[in-house]
């Protein structure tokens, strides 16, 4: 009768049934099943609608869900997993050596992974060290329909700034700015950065001692004399002296007075570059000597805004393009330009890094992978090794699920102790990366450390890895067949099985320590092409110096006239074999400047953005760097400030702007007077051996004065000897004048093959890392597929098997693991590769000479870690063999 | 069943009992005995009474028995799980009701 009113509740029980521990579940269905069927009675006896009484029952059962749960969580807090635990931790001290091979295998996987993920941490996610709420700031960028990140000249800032664009609460700017700083003696060179007055209030930075920069601060040319500076520089260089507000230092020979100190930690505003000084951005023209401000055409600055936390990023682009309409109504940008909104990350050097640090993290993550197989190789090897212990408890009344935990306890603490490791070598290496970069001519500082995230992504890590490797010896080790162990041999089936998945599993492990190996080859190659790559300049010896003529007093004029004396000096000396000077640097990360020239006879299409990158440099600069001249004629040092404007442009620039036809005689106007083009250079590289073909302008030092470009020197010998008689003819030439990062032009491509660098040295680690886990994961498994099968060995040599018959045998088992290993890492190596091919040069994604190296090494130390414990079983005394067991 | 013995074990752990968990050792104490007679008993729901059951069980406050399948089968329904008060649970009771002095003055169900 009570039947079709209970059947939903009883089906609701039916439900939550499997979450009651096994050994108590039936007892709980038929309470449950027994309380509904009594009380849906009760309900029709007294006169209870059918529906209502299932509606009743219904409600009743759902407390059976909240049953289930704590029963089967009574059973979660029960002390057996405390009992697991002691036993496990004694099981580990009784085999030390077992232990530390784990602990070791899973602290270098670990430490690896934190490793990486610490350095793209402080890149990506704290960028901006002592800023409060970093995650907020972004810097907005221009975008035209070619090009996303185009910078901001003051007058755009200024414009965009009073704009006020929704769901930015503060909108503020910088620029890099490299200062020769005077405190005694010779000037020394430091890093600052020139801010608009709101860019401490954006940042929410404020002083530790005096006061940081304010909005009073940016007004008229030179009007406010003021410097903030860092700790580090407060510490490092005026001796945390507690005076020191108030004092007056010169930068660039320009007495400026410090109203402050920035909290310690402060780094400035660009991810991962560290300053040292900041001055409001209307010092700018006094320091340099030369006045930008006012230029709406030039960008320069990194415009800074501080996101609104509630709102949405879809609000803050639109806000942005009702300001970049009216800007472009204003005609204050070109046609086609809006305002965009771009990370942290996508600037400085992190910009840099980021792709490279990204792809490290995809090969660590492998190299975790290679080392949890491992890991669970040693632990099935060990659970063949306790089946009579697990059989044993099996048969006292341990449940499957019981022994499935316990092995998995003992897993997860082995994963936690490994975890440690991992976390102890990381606080070690994450200051590392910068001890990887090459000198730069950037203040490079990753502010890398084990932080709260890092730690949290290692916990993530010791759960995964606990799955990954602790599951499946677990699962073979629980299917423990009773009566077969307890009988003592006859588990054939067993092994065979369980020999088939530590065999799958090396083979897995030689696959990706080959994917890993041929990106680490692909970027050794790469590393050795760029230096032989066309750079688009002669690889000469030859010195490269640094110098700015307005840190030494120099202006415009006595600047030009310096210039012709210095390179006739140096030109005169016998080691120099030509010398100029340059504000573009072949192969540098960042410097140079964008400009839109408007070029007479070119139309450009609808939204076609004109951005052409140039500088300027001296008389003979072609000469020195070796650039060919194919068309016209290079600067020159008739050249002057009073002659006929004159520029020379790269190839890809003639081509686009003058198609069919010489470029020679044409004439464009940058900024100012129309300048014709007299000469055609051939196309370099500007930022990096990767980078597309762009358009360059080169115009006269002497016509468009810049008082800080490169001195080039190429020399007629060795460079490192020139540059002791370069330095004492600069002295007599300007006692006053500091050079700085004086260094040899094969210096300088170090530095710019810093990237490819740090992939190749990463690469080249973490795949050697993962060719010694492969050989211990296939030495172990010989080694212990062999002291399984001594019996079987001395059985066969007894009937007569010869030494070399066994070795090989277990040589030739070996190597078709191996090379089944090899195959499929070889094909996921080519489905991987292309996903490298942005930061390879010149090296093909399936480069025949890095697989077939990969395919050697691998193979060669396969054979060797089988060898080995192969020569051990075919030198088996046979009488020895069968007396085992 | 290891586990039920080390927390019967523990009687003594857990002494201060909730609200509600007295209210069900008082509907207990009045002769309420099965799951869904506490429930009608003390407003309580399901999934508070049944769990809290087990948890006096496991406190030795109450035991349960499973009624006898020939007393079931007589009356043409299953056997039925039914819960009664130990001793150690009337003393917990009474200490119970004099820290909560609201429940003395519900009146007791079977007074009613």
């Amino acid at each position: 009768m009570s039947g079709p009113v209970s059947r939903i509740a009883l089906r609701i029980v039916a439900l939550c049934a499997p979450i009651v521990p096994a050994d108590q579940r039936s007892r709980w269905r038929r309470q449950w099943d027994a309380d509904l069927s009594c009380q849906a009675d009760w309900l029709l006896d007294n006169g209870v609608t059918p529906s209502g009484a299932t509606w009743d029952l219904a409600r009743r059962s759902t407390g059976a869900l909240r049953h289930a749960l704590w029963l089967r969580i009574r059973q979660w807090r029960n002390p057996m997993i405390r009992q697991d635990l002691t036993f496990a931790w004694r099981s580990f001290i009784r085999r030390p050596a077992f232990t530390l091979a784990i602990v070791l295998t899973l602290g270098l996987g670990v430490g690896a992974n934190a490793t990486i993920f610490s350095w793209l941490d402080a890149l990506v996610f704290s960028p901006l060290p002592g800023v409060a709420r970093s995650s907020e700031l972004a810097l907005i960028r221009f975008a035209s329909p070619t090009r996303s990140n185009l910078s901001f000249s003051y007058p755009n800032f200024r414009d965009v700034r009073e704009r006020k664009p929704d769901g930015l609460s503060g909108l503020a700017a910088f620029a890099m700015l490299p200062l020769g700083m005077r405190t005694t003696g010779e000037p020394e060179r430091v890093w600052a950065q020139a801010v608009s007055g709101n860019f401490f209030d954006v940042l929410e930075v404020s002083a530790a001692r005096g006061r940081t920069l304010r909005m009073d601060d940016e007004r008229g040319i030179g009007g406010s004399p003021v410097v903030v500076i860092s700790d580090h520089l407060w510490r490092t260089r005026f001796s945390a002296t507690e005076t020191i507000v108030g004092s007056t230092i010169t930068l660039n020979e320009h007495p400026m007075t410090i109203v402050g100190v920035t909290p310690p930690g402060f780094i400035g505003s660009m991810a991962a570059l560290s300053v040292d000084l900041w001055v409001p951005v209307t010092m700018h023209p006094t320091l340099v000597g030369r006045d930008v401000l006012s230029l709406r055409g030039n960008g320069w600055m990194f415009a800074l805004g501080r996101r609104q936390p509630a709102g949405s990023a879809d609000s803050l682009k639109a806000a942005l393009g009702v300001v970049g309409a009216q800007l472009v109504k204003d005609n204050a940008i070109p046609d086609g330009w809006t305002l965009r909104v771009a990370e942290l990350r996508e600037e400085g050097a992190a910009q840099v890094l980021f792709p490279v640090l990204s792809i490290v993290m995809g090969v660590v993550a492998i190299v975790l992978l290679i080392a949890c197989g491992n890991v669970s190789s040693l632990l099935l090897s060990r659970a063949v090794a306790r089946q009579r212990e697990i059989a044993i408890r099996a048969a006292l009344g341990a449940s499957r699920w019981h022994l499935l935990r316990q092995l998995l306890v003992e897993s997860l603490l082995l994963a936690i102790l490994g975890g440690l490791a991992g976390v102890a070598i990381t606080i070690w290496t994450s200051r590392g990366l910068n001890a990887l970069l090459p000198p730069l001519p950037f203040p490079v500082l990753i502010n890398a450390s084990v932080n709260p995230r890092v730690l949290i992504f290692s916990a993530v890590l010791v759960l995964l890895a606990t799955m990954v490797f602790g599951l499946a010896p677990a699962l073979q080790g629980s299917r423990t067949a009773l009566q077969n162990t307890l009988r003592g041999g006859g588990t054939a089936e067993h092994t065979v099985r369980r020999a088939r998945w530590r065999r799958g599993m090396v083979a897995g492990q030689i696959a990706l320590a080959t994917v890993l190996l041929v990106s680490a080859g692909l970027f050794v190659r790469t590393l050795l092409n760029t230096y032989d790559a066309d750079p688009g300049f002669s690889r000469r010896e030859g010195v490269l110096a640094s110098f700015d003529l307005s840190s030494a007093g120099f202006d415009a004029s006595k600047g030009r006239a310096f210039y012709t004396t210095l390179l006739n000096t140096l030109s005169a000396l016998p080691e120099v074999e030509s010398a100029s000077v340059s504000t573009i640097l072949p192969l540098s990360i960042g410097g140079g400047s964008d400009t839109s020239p408007i070029i007479d006879g070119y139309t450009p299409k609808p939204n076609e953005d004109v951005v052409v990158f140039y500088g300027m440099v001296g008389s003979n600069y072609f000469e020195t760097m070796g650039v060919p001249i194919v068309e016209g004629r290079p600067i020159a040092a008739a050249d002057r400030e009073e002659t006929e404007k004159v520029v020379v442009i790269n190839e890809t620039m003639a081509k686009r702007y003058w198609p069919g036809r010489s470029a020679i005689g044409g004439r464009l106007r940058a900024s100012g007077d129309w300048t014709t083009v007299v000469g055609v250079a051939k196309n370099g590289k500007y930022g990096s051996l990767t980078e597309a073909p762009r358009s360059v302008m080169y115009f006269p030092i002497q016509q468009v004065y810049r008082s800080n470009p490169v001195l080039h020197v190429a020399t007629r010998g060795a460079a490192g000897s020139a540059i002791a008689p370069i330095r004492r003819a600069i002295a007599r030439a300007a006692p006053e004048l500091a050079l700085y990062d004086v260094r040899t032009i094969r210096e300088h491509l170090q530095a710019s093959v810093a990237v490819p660098r740090v992939g190749a040295i990463l690469l080249g680690i973490f795949g050697g890392l993962a060719l010694v886990l492969a050989a211990i994961g296939l030495y172990g498994v010989v080694t212990f597929a062999v002291s399984q099968r001594t019996r079987e060995i001395g059985v066969r040599m007894a009937l007569g098997a010869e030494r070399g018959d066994i070795l090989r045998q277990i040589l030739g088992e070996a190597t078709r693991t191996a090379l089944i290993g090899l195959i499929i890492g070889i094909g996921l190596a080519v489905i991987a590769a292309p996903a490298l091919k942005s930061l390879m040069v010149n090296v093909s994604a399936t480069d025949a000479l890095t697989y077939g190296l990969t395919v050697a090494i691998l193979f060669t130390v396969s054979v060797v870690a089988s060898w080995i414990p192969a020569r051990r079983a075919a030198s088996v005394d046979p009488v020895d063999a069968l007396r085992t067991d | 069943m290891l586990d039920f013995d080390i927390l019967a074990s523990m009687p003594e752990r857990n002494q201060r009992l909730g609200f509600g968990t007295v209210a069900i050792l008082q509907a207990l104490d009045a002769g309420r005995q099965f799951g869904f007679d506490i429930m009608d008993a003390t407003g309580l729901t399901s999934g508070t009474v049944y769990p809290a059951l087990e948890r006096l069980e496991d406190l030795g406050f109450a035991r349960s028995r499973w009624e006898s399948d020939k007393v079931a089968h007589r009356d043409a329904r299953p056997a039925r799980r039914y819960f009664e008060i130990t001793a150690t649970g009337r003393r917990a009771l009474s200490e119970a009701v004099a820290r909560y002095p609201v429940l003395r003055a519900t009146p007791r169900p079977e007074e009613r």
